[in-house]
């Protein structure tokens, strides 16, 4: 249950950055992934090729992620606003599989070893194990939910973005700039890929096709209903222990099959989600 | 009018090319023959009714593995077994749209993802698809005559693919394609017109399976081999790239951009490493400078097009 | 060029097997006076790229190599690489482009289960000699081809049953955890453990699947903890193979881990951590790509100085090591199959070849009705400073 509820945090990390992008601009995001493969990258090109110790190469690894984030959302999906949903949505795929192969292409393609944030020696309370460095997963995605919890809600930028999302033109009525909200979700969102993939890379180990993961993520986003980011949270968890449940009492080969048959069924019973969107996309 | 000439354009470089080309040509130009086709079902779903659907890998699959499973375990001829295959990916693709698409059109991206990881783990994990090994095509035989030359081959490829690529063609601009499309502008105006909105995106969702069955089973002859590998969500969504990037309001943009996706590469090799950086790279800023998709440069409504588009704006997500 | 009349004629029945019969007779395609024409094909680019990327840098090197020192036989190399894409259409294109465009006298690759056996049928129809350095997937060899040979690699058919004797050998229970990945690569790997496993008998297996995309494997890991197994045999890519470990560790279980060739690449030990003291690995030689043989010493030594960019990312690797010494011996059979270079000739050189050694990885033999270069391998093991040595004891699979 509780290596379902890490995995399922990871889920929720990545599943938050794309129902953000998706609330936010209409856009699912395929490349996401492949920011958070970048990200890490980043990170490691940062120490091993600059020398940075691993709390700035992760600063670093955030921010640099947040400009791509930028330069994605003026070069890219600015020109491409007005088309249909389906143009920006392939741009992210293209944009992604650039990503990949570049940097493919630059760090190679065998794995790099990447440092965990905290020792990965178990400890022992009360019969059960713990590892640090996967409370360490557990715990940055607390962290940062948690602060995109009180950004949203106690911020006036954060409410601002929540309100271009819920109703872009009556944002704009009331003098919020729609181009400045989708810029602000686009850099938070990319900053979070970085995070989400400085957090599960070092259980991995870092090769340019870690961003798979995130098929794993939409799947988390589709459970939660796709529209709001507590939602996007639950669903993620609850993939995790969906997962680690039906690897246990099914098959390990069998436990895609059955998340995805889950995630089949929500979608035709359950059409928005395990949770009501509209009291959801409060937040 | 252009529409015309491009499909003797295309003609003609079908027909043409068993006799310039060399094997390797020719194998690339079937490739891209089946690719469009298969790309075509989409271009149909999403150009025409609006929908995105990231499970056409996954009736590619159906076709191809339940033709050679016909073969294989009932005997029945492969000719025969690909479009019998072809049309069970169809049934899918109507009972996924039949349970889905009573809601919102987006959800079927949702779905159809879902059901192509359902697919792709099912294809593993079976042992009468060879699971993760895969298996073998065996070849075509007819009338005693075993047709597994490269130009036989290449003759059935190009022939079944240019009947699917007619086919969607003549669906787009029948009365069903206008009412799809009037449903993509505009529920009410469709709905006014005596549409059943569930009904046509349902059977948009099956002739676009149908398309991707069929081409497909064709395709595995050309590739001899099924590896479950070549059936993912990876490979989903670049067929939807090809679509876009050719252009998804006719299947020329699929020939287009299939033509892209299989050509370019080669002329790219001199980059080695960097080559798919660098083509996914033009690919990125091709869409921007021409969403509408390549054949937009050659349509001299292209921009007329362009702007209906951007009118409509996001409403046939 | 095909002429129109003989199109005509494969267009009305099947002709292509007449004509790749004939030309296997004296077909010296790609031979010039001076100049022999190798194509190159591998997966540059896409996920199978690990494999591809050592084969062209291997492969160039040794080449170059063989160039500066005057050449075959009179002849310089002269080679041409294809991207085959990690995708099995670009595989088959990339490979009649080498055959039927460039006209290339012999092929150094493919590179990667996933492109390699859809390719078989056609590599095996087109006559060309094709020398393969790297995968391991035993449907290339077995049956075997004639034109189609590999060296340097030991194949998921001999390496499950060295792993099986192995783990025979050190298992004082008699019960085996096998912990596969879902796909080919674990599954070929996983029957062919267990069906030697059931030759040797007495022993209990327990077998459990992971997908190669998987993160958390602990379900799998508490059931082999409540079997009684002393060993367990992990047999998966190396990213999940590293998790696989690592949790192994942190759950406490009391198991000797083996795992596949996979896991003997030069940085696995860093990707899983202090936890990878005391794992141990099949490995296909002896040498180690950082260890300190002389053969071994001059080949780093020369590729660092060629690829820097390589060497930045801690390589040569053992895929780089695999792909030089499949080169070498591919030249070796170039120059033994003279100056009157055929390749019917070619082939029957390689035939020839028998415990042929270059120092880099483990000696070539081939036969008449044998393609598999190299049937034995050994085991490594990882230190507490997470340093490899490989253990002294060869294991053969004849």
């Amino acid at each position: 249950m509780l290596s379902g509820a890490i995995a399922g945090s990871v889920y929720a990390l990545i599943a938050v950055g794309l129902v953000l992008i998706h609330n936010g601009t209409g856009v699912v995001n395929f490349g996401f992934g492949d920011q958070l493969m970048a990200g890490v990258y980043i990170l490691v090109f940062a120490q091993q090729f600059l020398g940075l110790s691993l709390p700035p190469a992760i600063l670093v690894a955030v921010i640099v992620s947040g400009l791509i984030g930028l330069a994605i959302q003026y070069l890219v999906m600015t020109p491409l606003r007005n088309r249909p949903v389906l143009i920006p949505i392939v741009a992210t795929i293209a944009i992604g599989a650039a990503l990949r192969e570049g940097i493919r292409a630059f760090m190679g393609p065998n794995p790099w070893p990447v440092p965990f944030l905290l020792s990965t020696s178990p400890y022992r309370i009360a019969g059960i194990s713990i590892v640090p460095s996967d409370l360490a997963i557990l715990g940055t995605a607390i962290v940062v939910m948690l602060c995109l919890y009180a950004f949203f809600e106690f911020t006036k930028y954060g409410q601002a973005i929540l309100a271009a999302c819920a109703n872009p033109t009556g944002a704009l009525i009331v003098g919020i700039p729609a181009g400045a909200t989708t810029t602000s979700i686009w850099v938070l969102s990319s900053m979070l890929a970085a995070i989400a993939g400085i957090v599960i890379a070092p259980l991995t180990s870092l090769t340019p096709d870690i961003g798979l993961i995130a098929i794993k993520g939409f799947a988390a986003a589709v459970l939660g209903g796709f529209a709001s980011l507590p939602g996007a949270v639950v669903g993620g968890i609850l993939l995790g222990i969906i997962e680690a449940l039906s690897g246990y009492y099914v098959s390990s080969a069998m436990k895609d099959i059955v998340s995805y048959a889950v995630l089949v069924a929500v979608i035709i019973l359950l059409p928005s989600g395990l949770f009501n969107r509209a009291t959801a996309r409060k937040v | 009018m252009w529409g015309n000439l491009a499909w003797v354009l295309w003609l003609a470089i079908a027909a043409l090319a068993p006799f310039l080309a060399g094997q390797y040509l020719l194998y690339n130009i079937g490739i891209v023959a089946t690719t469009a086709a298969i790309v075509s079902g989409l271009t149909f779903l999403s150009g025409v009714a609006g929908l995105i659907s990231i499970a056409q890998s996954a009736f590619v699959a159906i076709g191809s593995y339940g033709a050679v499973l016909l073969q294989m375990h009932l005997g029945i001829p492969l000719l025969i077994g690909i479009p019998v295959a072809a049309a069970i990916a169809g049934v899918v693709g109507w009972l996924l749209g039949f349970l889905c698409l009573r809601l919102d059109g987006h959800y079927l991206a949702l779905v159809t993802l879902a059901f192509m990881g359902i697919v792709h783990y099912t294809i593993i994990n079976l042992d009468i698809t060879g699971g993760a090994v895969g298996l073998a095509v065996p070849s075509v035989t007819l009338f005693g005559v075993t047709l597994d030359s490269p130009m036989a081959i290449y003759v059935m490829a190009v022939t079944a693919s240019a009947i699917t690529l007619w086919s969607i063609d003549r669906l787009i601009h029948s009365r069903y394609g206008r009412m799809l499309r009037a449903l993509r502008q505009s529920d009410i105006a469709a709905v006014s017109l005596g549409a059943d909105r569930r009904s046509l995106r349902t059977m948009a969702l099956a002739t676009s399976a149908v398309a991707g069955g069929f081409a497909g089973g064709f395709q595995a002859l050309q590739l001899t081999y099924l590896d479950p590998q070549q059936f993912t969500i990876v490979t989903a969504v670049f067929y939807i790239a090809i679509m876009v990037v050719g252009g998804m309001r006719s299947v020329h943009g699929a020939i287009i951009g299939a033509a892209i996706f299989v050509f370019v590469p080669g002329f790219l090799s001199g980059l080695e490493h960097y080559m798919a950086f660098i083509l996914f790279f033009f690919v990125t800023v091709m869409i921007v400078v021409m969403p509408d998709g390549l054949v937009s440069i050659f349509s001299a409504g292209g921009r007329l097009s362009g702007w209906m588009a951007s009118r409509h704006g996001r409403k046939n997500a | 060029m095909v002429t129109r009349r003989e199109i005509l004629k494969v267009a009305g029945g099947a002709m292509v097997l007449v004509a790749t019969k004939s030309a296997y007779a004296a077909d010296a395609t790609g031979v010039t006076d001076d100049k022999i024409k190798i194509g190159i094909l591998g997966d540059l680019t896409g996920h199978a790229a690990h494999w591809g990327s050592g084969n062209l840098a291997g492969g160039t090197l040794a080449f170059e190599e063989i160039n500066a020192a005057g050449g075959i036989n009179g002849r310089k190399l002269e080679w041409i690489s294809v991207d085959s894409e990690s995708s099995a259409p670009k595989g088959i294109a990339g490979f009649k482009r080498l055959v039927d465009q460039e006209k290339v006298f012999a092929i150094f690759g493919p590179t990667s289960s996933a492109v390699g056996v859809p390719l078989l049928k056609t590599m095996a129809s087109s006559g060309v000699p094709i020398f393969v350095p790297t995968f391991s997937s035993p449907l290339i060899t077995n049956p075997p081809v004639k034109n189609i040979f590999r060296s340097g690699t030991l194949n998921d058919a001999d390496q499950g049953r060295i792993i099986a004797d192995y783990v025979a050998s050190i298992s004082k229970k008699r019960s085996i955890a096998l912990m596969r990945q879902s796909d080919e690569y674990g599954k070929n790997g996983a029957t062919n453990v267990g069906n030697r496993l059931k030759e040797i008998g007495n022993v209990k297996i327990s077998e459990e699947q992971f997908n190669a995309s998987d993160t958390d494997f602990t379900s799998q890991l508490l059931r082999i903890r409540e079997s009684d197994a002393d060993v367990m045999v992990v047999y998966g890519y190396p990213a999940p193979s590293a998790i696989v470990m690592r949790q192994a560790k942190q759950l406490g279980l009391p198991v000797q881990i083996v795992g596949s060739t996979a896991t003997a690449s030069r940085t696995y030990a860093a990707t899983v951590g202090k936890e990878a003291a005391g794992t141990r690995s099949m490995t296909t030689t002896k040498y180690l790509p950082e260890g300190d043989d002389a053969e071994i010493v001059k080949f780093r030594k020369a590729f660092e100085a060629r690829f820097p960019e390589l060497a930045r990312q801690t390589r040569p690797e053992a895929t780089d090591q695999l792909a030089y010494h499949g080169a070498k011996t591919l030249i070796e059979g170039l120059k033994r199959a003279g100056r009157d270079l055929t390749r019917e000739k070619l082939i029957s050189s390689l035939e020839g070849l028998k415990d042929f050694e270059t120092g880099i990885a483990s000696a070539t033999t081939f036969g008449p009705d044998r393609r598999e270069g190299n049937r034995s391998g050994y085991v490594l093991e990882i230190k507490d400073d997470l340093s490899r040595i490989v253990l002294p004891k060869a294991y053969s699979a004849i």
